[in-house]
């Protein structure tokens, strides 16, 4: 059974830094969006964020802050499944794979 | 939406975030309603951000929470199987239900969960009593109370009907999109044993999980208003920090008083919703 603490040792710095650099970007966005005069905008798509961020466009960095803060509680889930598997607890390898299966399955299910 | 708006509304949601840290839901119940009935926000809109917020305050308590061990994380992915299952099949068949009856229902759970937990104390049950039990998996853990500094060790019981109660919360959530931590939380503390920080510290780490498929959906159709999302965000963000330092400073004997309390207020705004006479979810 892996102990708590490294399971913690784990998944702690993964929310750590989701948050950090979310709430920089978020952040970073919601200035220059005030300072620009703030619009009412749509998330960017995921292909276009690079190029939008170089054009200093405030949703760009709005929305990678958003898409990392989404990512987050999902790294933490794939952190967990690293630590049971390099400790050998195959129940909770299961236990990560069924979450991680209803997770898709919601978002396909969503999608329709 | 003008500058000052969403500084307002960021204001505003600190107190969802800190409501959310520090008695373990999500804090969908004030935003949603903050954003529609106080800032003519759409009701999508409010939803999608308040799908954001939801994941700032899980995000930004567990990451106390963890480092504490108030956060019993093999609990949190243990319960996550049955509530994302039921979240589910809940949104699958919303369509065919009749939401009045359902908020009533809803109501009268809540008032009963929180009449349990003001009339019983908290039972621990400890790790050797949980080992001797023969369990199917070993989920004891342990922590330091922050408020008093004494250890805390526990088992849990109950497990499988810890996984059907949860498979109800999240079938509600997933139903009435409210509901997941308000029937978690009494569910670990009541019937599996869990200290009520710990429960609550281990629920609003799982409603970062559950909020996220509809985060993604939301985003992949594009209905997330970028300014309003990231106000929402850094307002709740910092509520959660602010619910953590709270958790700290209260017993556990008070926060139960607080979240029976919490229950009876939710209940009270659900009847009203069944009627129509409530804008938020």
């Amino acid at each position: 059974m892996p102990s708590q603490s490294t399971l913690c040792g784990v998944v702690q710095p993964i929310l750590h830094w989701g948050m950090v650099l979310s709430l920089v970007l978020m952040f970073f966005g919601l200035s220059l969006g005030m300072i620009a005069g703030g619009q009412e905008v749509s998330v960017v798509p995921l292909e276009d964020i690079p190029g939008k961020m170089l054009e200093l466009d405030p949703a760009a960095f709005l929305t990678l802050g958003i898409v990392l803060l989404i990512a987050t509680p999902l790294a933490r889930v794939f952190g967990s499944l690293f630590v049971f598997i390099w400790e050998g607890d195959r129940k909770f390898v299961l236990v990560s794979l069924v979450v991680l299966l209803m997770v898709a399955l919601a978002v396909v299910l969503g999608e329709v | 939406m003008e500058p000052l708006v969403l500084l307002l509304i960021a204001l505003l949601c600190m107190s969802a975030g800190a409501i959310g840290a520090l008695m373990g839901i999500g804090g969908g119940l004030i935003i949603i309603p903050l954003l529609t009935l106080g800032f003519g926000v759409p009701m999508q809109e409010a939803i999608g951000a308040s799908l954001i917020g939801v994941i700032a305050t899980s995000t930004g308590a567990a990451n106390k929470y963890v480092k504490q061990g108030l956060t019993n994380v093999r609990l949190a992915l243990f319960l996550e199987m049955s509530t994302t299952l039921g979240s589910i099949i809940g949104a699958l068949i919303a369509v065919y239900t009749n939401q009045t009856v359902l908020f009533l229902i809803f109501s009268m759970l809540l008032v009963y969960a929180g009449y349990t937990m003001l009339r019983r104390t908290e039972v621990l049950f400890s790790p050797e009593e949980a080992k001797a039990e023969g369990q199917m998996v070993d989920l004891s853990c342990q922590y330091v109370d922050p408020s008093n500094s004494c250890e805390v060790s526990y088992g849990v019981r109950g497990l499988k009907k810890g996984l059907a109660y949860s498979s109800v919360a999240g079938m509600l959530s997933g139903l009435l999109g409210v509901g997941g931590g308000l029937v978690k939380v009494p569910v670990m503390n009541v019937c599996m044993c869990v200290p009520l920080k710990a429960a609550a510290a281990t629920s609003n780490f799982m409603i970062g999980v559950t909020a996220l498929t509809g985060a993604i959906i939301f985003y992949g159709h594009g209905l997330l208003n970028a300014y309003l999302c990231g106000a929402v965000a850094v307002g709740t963000l910092a509520g959660a920090y602010i619910g953590t330092i709270l958790m700290a400073k209260y017993s556990s004997d008070d926060l139960r008083k607080w979240f029976s309390i919490l229950l009876f207020v939710v209940a009270v705004t659900m009847v009203l919703k069944a009627f129509g006479l409530w804008g938020g979810a």
